[in-house]
């Protein structure tokens, strides 16, 4: 299969930013919203509808400053965690006892886009954590790459596919790392980084990590800029 | 989070090229396009693309063939007089061997056999929106016969019908397959059913207990059948599928589906009067105008359709549901303002009066 690709020379176009683009705000909107992620989690409970839960989360958003979001609120529950961006989650489904729950949410703060993702787990199952546990090493796995090589986004995301094979994991495709920067987004390049044939700058992109198990109705999913060590 | 979502606004784009064009009667033409870069598209059958042509306009269809990843692509078109879209696809000597690009695919109204063997599988469809019906049955049709399959198509005139022989000719090769064609106004002889579908089907199928069914087309068939088929017939309501963009597709129904207006106010700009087909939001249509673009994707997420209403049309809105409530006073909006993504424009709002930030 042929694909297409971004080359070096396009760098700079799809890497532009707007007048309000500020690296330190950039930081501050980063920090809220994984400080968001924890929160919403930590209400999550056993025996709720995926469907209060979004609610809830909208709400925790909403206290912060921070309810308008360049995408929308998703938080998914059990077998819903196999569904890709966009996708509408089938309803109706309860949180177990034993299960896997992810978060993703793309929060506007003043001018500045945020956009982050994580996986919990309740219970004990341990296929389950490991699987959780998995869409965040393999999201720094390929960080790690970046970081040490300059890899381009195609590399990086080749070798995310075989990170996840190695662990046993599917990696989706449909989310394959993006631009962000400041509000509003549809003002950036909105292809892939799987699809740059570029090492792409710092504070641009996020990685995203979704897995799935290969047979299994259940997956995890990660996402955060591409930052340096010192920043995790 | 980004890349396909159920929405125009973010999904890969991909360019193809324009390279036939056929008239199948007189208003539906037939697109044959071919991917030119990037990765060959995929679809599930029954999905639908976004087409954006080289001056900005975008519009939604249905693939009409069955996903073969031979980065071809055939749309079934319905042209309005006058319509910037058609006008352009009419204009063949400047239009082919253009580039177009496609976004999707989108949705989730594809082929769903019902859980129970023997139990009917029933499609309906008005106009154009046989061509993700035609997909469908393209790929899954020789491997379905585990379930009788009814194809309910309906137009006013034997000309709508564009597939008829096609279809009836399907039928002959497959034993569980059915096809009734149903027309509503007939100008000349014709010795098959009248009506509208939903009523056809009703009637032949008076029980769907176990049964699915897919509709495909005009805003008021899809609805007209949901009711009938749920409150007469028996089906589950879960079992009545539909994608709600086939309604900005699709042709018009035999029950005489008219454009609505949409007055727009702007900013040191002229008013703008814009035509919308009923069942489309007031952002859909903005944004084929070019006059304004969402970000989220229609989801009451972002707030950048936040638009003022005419006072004297507040009353005749629906109320803001809690989504988009919620946005709306994060935003500190006024009593006037809301989402323009959030409103469905039906003939009640007919002459709506907004204006844009």
């Amino acid at each position: 299969m042929t694909t297409q690709a971004i080359s070096s020379p396009d760098q700079a176009r799809l890497e532009g930013v707007g007048t309000a683009f500020d690296p330190e705000r950039l930081l501050h909107v980063r920090s809220l919203t994984r400080q968001a992620i924890e929160r919403i989690a930590a209400a999550i409970q056993p025996g709720m509808f995926e469907e209060d839960a979004v609610e809830m989360a909208r709400d925790l958003l909403a206290e912060a400053g921070m309810l308008r979001g360049w995408h929308d609120v998703y938080v998914r529950f059990g077998s819903n965690t196999t569904k890709t961006f966009g996708a509408p989650s089938d309803p109706g489904v309860v949180l177990g006892q034993d299960d896997l729950f992810f978060i993703d949410i793309g929060p506007v703060w003043q001018d500045w886009e945020g956009d982050g993702g994580d996986s919990f787990v309740t219970g004990s199952d341990p296929d389950k954590a490991r699987c959780a546990a998995d869409a965040r090493a393999i999201f720094h796995e390929v960080r790690r790459k970046w970081l040490a090589e300059g890899a381009t986004g195609r590399a990086l995301y080749d070798y995310a596919v075989s990170c996840a094979a190695a662990r046993g994991w599917v990696l989706n495709m449909d989310l394959s790392g993006h631009r962000i920067a400041d509000f509003p987004h549809a003002a950036i390049h909105e292809g892939p980084l799987a699809e740059a044939d570029f090492s792409p700058s710092r504070l641009l992109w996020v990685l995203e990590i979704h897995i799935r198990h290969p047979s299994a109705a259940y997956g995890a999913f990660f996402e955060d800029l591409l930052l340096e060590d010192d920043h995790f | 989070m980004p890349c396909p979502a159920p929405t125009p606004d973010q999904a890969p784009i991909l360019p193809f090229r324009l390279e036939a064009l056929t008239p199948l009667n007189h208003e539906v033409l037939r697109l044959e396009l071919s991917q030119v870069a990037g990765s060959p598209l995929t679809y599930r059958e029954g999905q639908f693309v976004t087409v954006r042509l080289p001056d900005g306009t975008t519009r939604s269809y249905s693939p009409a063939d069955a996903c073969r990843g031979d980065r071809r692509l055939e749309l079934h078109i319905r042209t309005l007089p006058g319509g910037r879209f058609s006008t352009w696809l009419r204009s063949a000597a400047d239009c082919s061997g253009a580039i177009l690009e496609i976004g999707g695919p989108y949705g989730e109204c594809v082929w769903a056999p019902p859980a129970t063997d023997g139990a009917p599988l029933l499609l309906l469809a008005t106009g154009t929106g046989i061509a993700p019906i035609r997909a469908m049955l393209a790929r899954h049709l020789p491997h379905a016969d585990l379930h009788p399959v009814h194809l309910y198509w309906g137009g006013l005139d034997q000309p709508d019908l564009y597939l008829r022989d096609e279809f009836a000719a399907l039928a002959l090769r497959h034993g569980h397959f059915r096809f009734i064609p149903v027309l509503a106004a007939p100008a000349g002889p014709w010795a098959g059913r009248r009506g509208y579908v939903q009523a056809a089907a009703a009637d032949d199928l008076p029980s769907l207990e176990g049964a699915r069914v897919i509709a495909c087309g005009s805003p008021a068939m899809v609805e007209a059948a949901r009711t009938l088929l749920v409150a007469a017939c028996g089906l589950a309501p879960d079992a009545f599928h539909a994608d709600a963009f086939v309604a900005q597709a699709a042709s018009p129904a035999p029950s005489g589906d008219a454009s609505l207006c949409l007055e727009v106010a702007r900013p040191q700009a002229p008013a703008r009067r814009l035509a919308a087909p009923p069942g489309s939001t007031v952002l859909n249509t903005l944004t084929t105008a070019g006059l304004l673009q969402g970000v989220c994707g229609g989801q009451a997420a972002c707030g950048t359709c936040r638009i003022g209403i005419d006072p004297g049309w507040r009353a005749a809105l629906p109320p803001a549901g809690r989504k988009e409530a919620r946005l709306l006073a994060a935003l500190e909006s006024g009593p006037d303002q809301r989402l323009a993504c959030q409103i469905c424009l039906e003939a009640p709002l007919d002459g709506l009066r907004i204006e844009l930030p």
